[in-house]
């Protein structure tokens, strides 16, 4: 049997899935989701714990031989091109985000209490302006490894969402958030230009 | 017939504000302390309000004279004491209490009732040294407060303190202070005169303070200082060594086991932790004074969760959300300073506030082992990955060594309130170790952060981790509860929402009744 490419690649970057969030990342429905997290779990490359489904060694192995076969299949430079374009988005998304957690009051930085609704408005206008800056360089991105297509729809539902007053989904870490979809995509970007976040860190690109 | 003096034992119909109106603030709470708790108070009595507005009218005492007089010998009878007598001499203080707060009005005078005879005796009975000093102690108040120098009969002296008492009410300082309060000047004050009781007295004596649970942080055992051998006034001013206040418990267990008791017949009374003022003389334990106590505001936040929880105690979770504000709840996960004794072993940018300690895990996989086992944990990484959101989910802190204020790690950490230290360059970090300099952190040491100021420490600092304590994320639990606000979102947030929708229901249920 084949590995599931992109079932152990979001589990990897998510390092622990539960159902609804692995379904929620793959987008191929429930029953879908099931049936290839159990092929895993029989093939030995994930093992199912209390709080969620991760790789086992033999799992990460089987990744990183997919990982690098993708690579070798894509365009490398179009793909190096593609992050250096998103790099510069990445930067306006970050400041918008530490503009939604935390408020400059008096000269000192406290935390947004979400009370003014005007100036939460504004930030998540700015948000709307990132997505779409950022639309045409994933798609770009999509075309050269068809896989991050889903991330089109992630996004797009994270965004509608918090447009529609769901705050919660512009930053937390445990729900298919904007932030969080957007942290996975930065990862994969770098990793598919054959980059470690490490790398990338000291390089100042990886925040 | 109801008369100008209560006996600080003397049954009320109720133990409310309009006792306060009646006795003063002072009075009110000896009679609650006494006659309502049943406390071992020492015994007193209280010239009311109703004396002061008749004193006023006719500028003179006569109507009162006798009510005195038979005041006076109750507690005589009482403590087997005679004022102005050549043996036990009664030894009082006298104060001012009016039904509010109010600066201005006149000092204490203790140790009222001493003159040549009665020093002498109280020499006799507690040493020169006790009597010394009450005698120095009196004189130089009682010339300072009444303006003139004590007369030798006791009886002279207490009419001279209670007109002291009385006159200071109408003092430039205390209508001042009225005026710019917006008190009526119709207020007035009581006057309460109370038997001396000595910390310094022969046998098992001294003085204390304590309050029933830590000021500091709000754990749920009394703190203090007594000061064997001592009087009151020594506490505050500081001249005698005082020893923390479970040296009394193994001095003499008797006496701590009554004065637990006290602490929570007054805790039940006040629905709150209190701040408590006691003698023992001669092994007896006396009940001073009794106020609701201060606190920090990380105490403020744990007390309000115990006494949520506690049935003795009829405060529901309502109460607690109101009674700590978002200010209380910033200061006690961010404003807290890890203890600046401790030597940082470096310094990164502080990313998300608050103070954490646990032991070190270089993995996701480590940091939810150690969270499995109940123990905190700090995530070391050089970067964080995505991968790492479910280890950071379970440390109590997160430190790196890249990364920035706008880092994807310091947004997690601060969506979760956690505090977070990141881009501290010396901090080399390897798969399952760390090195600072020549300072090695295995898998396991403890380290704390101070995500307020981004500076590292090895071992645990002298400050509570508020944010990995359980008080406190139950209390947070509540209020995201009542805020609507789901499982996420900054915690000041969510009190502030909870505290606009506790009002938002309280209106509503005035408006359906």
């Amino acid at each position: 049997v084949e590995a599931d490419l992109t079932l152990l690649k979001t589990l990897r970057l998510k390092g622990m899935a539960d159902m609804a969030l692995l379904e929620r990342a793959l987008r191929t429905g429930a029953a879908d989701a099931t049936a290839r997290l159990e092929a895993a779990v029989k093939a030995g490359y994930v093992r199912v714990l209390p709080r969620g489904a991760t790789l086992t060694s033999m799992g990460r192995a089987a990744l990183s031989g997919l990982e690098s076969a993708e690579r070798t299949r894509s365009d490398l430079s179009a793909m190096k091109r593609v992050y250096e374009r998103f790099t510069g988005v990445n930067v306006s998304f970050k400041a918008l985000m530490k503009d939604w957690q935390v408020r400059s009051v008096n000269g000192s930085e406290v935390p947004n209490d979400h009370l003014d609704a005007a100036y939460d408005a504004s930030v998540v206008a700015r948000l709307t302006e990132v997505h779409a800056n950022l639309t045409p360089i994933l798609k770009d991105a999509a075309t050269l490894a068809s896989r991050l297509t889903v991330y089109v729809a992630r996004l797009s539902d994270a965004l509608v969402a918090v447009q529609g007053g769901e705050r919660t989904m512009l930053a937390s870490p445990s729900r298919d958030s904007y932030h969080t979809v957007w942290f996975e995509l930065h990862q994969e970007l770098i990793e598919l230009c054959g980059r470690s976040r490490a790398v990338e860190a000291v390089a100042g690109r990886a925040e | 017939m109801i008369g100008y003096i209560f006996d600080s034992d003397h049954p009320h119909a109720a133990y409310d504000r309009g006792l306060a109106d009646l006795l003063g603030g002072k009075g009110a709470s000896l009679a609650v302390m006494s006659a309502k708790l049943g406390l071992s108070v020492p015994p007193a009595f209280t010239l009311s309000i109703e004396a002061f507005h008749r004193w006023r009218r006719e500028g003179d005492l006569a109507f009162v004279h006798g009510e005195i007089d038979a005041a006076v010998a109750r507690l005589e009878t009482r403590l087997h004491r005679k004022f102005g007598g050549e043996a036990r001499p009664l030894v009082v203080s006298i104060r001012s209490g009016a039904p509010a707060s109010m600066p201005g009005m006149m000092d204490t005078i203790l140790d009222l009732g001493l003159n040549r005879v009665t020093a002498a005796a109280l020499a006799r009975e507690f040493g020169d040294q006790v009597a010394d000093s009450a005698w120095i102690r009196f004189r130089a108040s009682f010339a300072q407060i009444v303006g003139v120098a004590a007369p030798e009969d006791p009886r002279d002296q207490l009419n001279a303190a209670v007109v002291a008492v009385f006159s200071s009410c109408d003092s430039p300082r205390a209508i001042a202070y009225r005026k710019r309060a917006g008190l009526s000047d119709e207020m007035g004050t009581a006057a309460t005169v109370q038997s001396m009781v000595f910390g310094t007295a022969p046998g098992f004596s001294g003085t204390g303070v304590a309050f029933t649970r830590d000021p500091s942080n709000g754990d749920s055992h009394p703190v203090g200082d007594w000061l064997p051998n001592a009087q009151g006034e020594d506490v505050v001013s500081g001249s005698h060594r005082s020893l923390p206040l479970p040296v009394l418990a193994t001095q003499s267990p008797a006496v701590w086991h009554e004065l637990e008791r006290a602490f929570r017949t007054l805790e039940a009374w006040f629905q709150d932790m209190c701040d408590v003022e006691f003698t023992v003389e001669a092994g007896k334990l006396w009940i001073l004074q009794c106020r609701v106590g201060k606190r920090s505001p990380l105490a403020r936040i744990r007390v309000a969760v115990d006494l949520a929880e506690d049935p003795r105690f009829h405060l529901t979770r309502e109460d607690a959300l109101r009674g700590v504000s978002v200010e209380d709840l910033r200061a006690a996960l961010g404003g807290d300073r890890a203890g600046v004794a401790a030597l940082p072993i470096a310094v990164g940018l502080g990313a998300s506030p608050g103070i954490a300690a646990g032991k070190a895990s270089f993995t996701s996989e480590a940091a939810m082992a150690y969270a499995d086992a109940g123990e905190p944990t700090i995530l070391i990484r050089r970067e964080t990955a995505p991968e790492d959101i479910p280890g950071m989910a379970a440390a109590g802190g997160i430190l790196t060594a890249t990364g920035g204020l706008v880092s994807h790690a310091a947004i997690v950490a601060r969506e979760w309130c956690k505090p977070a230290v990141v881009g501290v360059e010396t901090l080399d970090v390897a798969e399952d170790r760390a090195r600072i300099g020549p300072i090695d952190i295995q898998p396991g040491d403890v380290v704390t952060i101070d995500g307020t100021t981004g500076r590292v420490f090895l071992g645990t600092v002298e400050a509570v981790a508020a944010t990995s304590d359980g008080k406190v994320e139950r209390f947070i639990g509540w209020a995201r509860e009542i805020s609507g606000l789901s499982e996420e979102g900054n915690s000041c947030a969510v009190l502030a929402r909870a505290h606009a929708n506790l009002v938002t229901m309280a209106q509503s249920r005035e408006y359906r009744n």
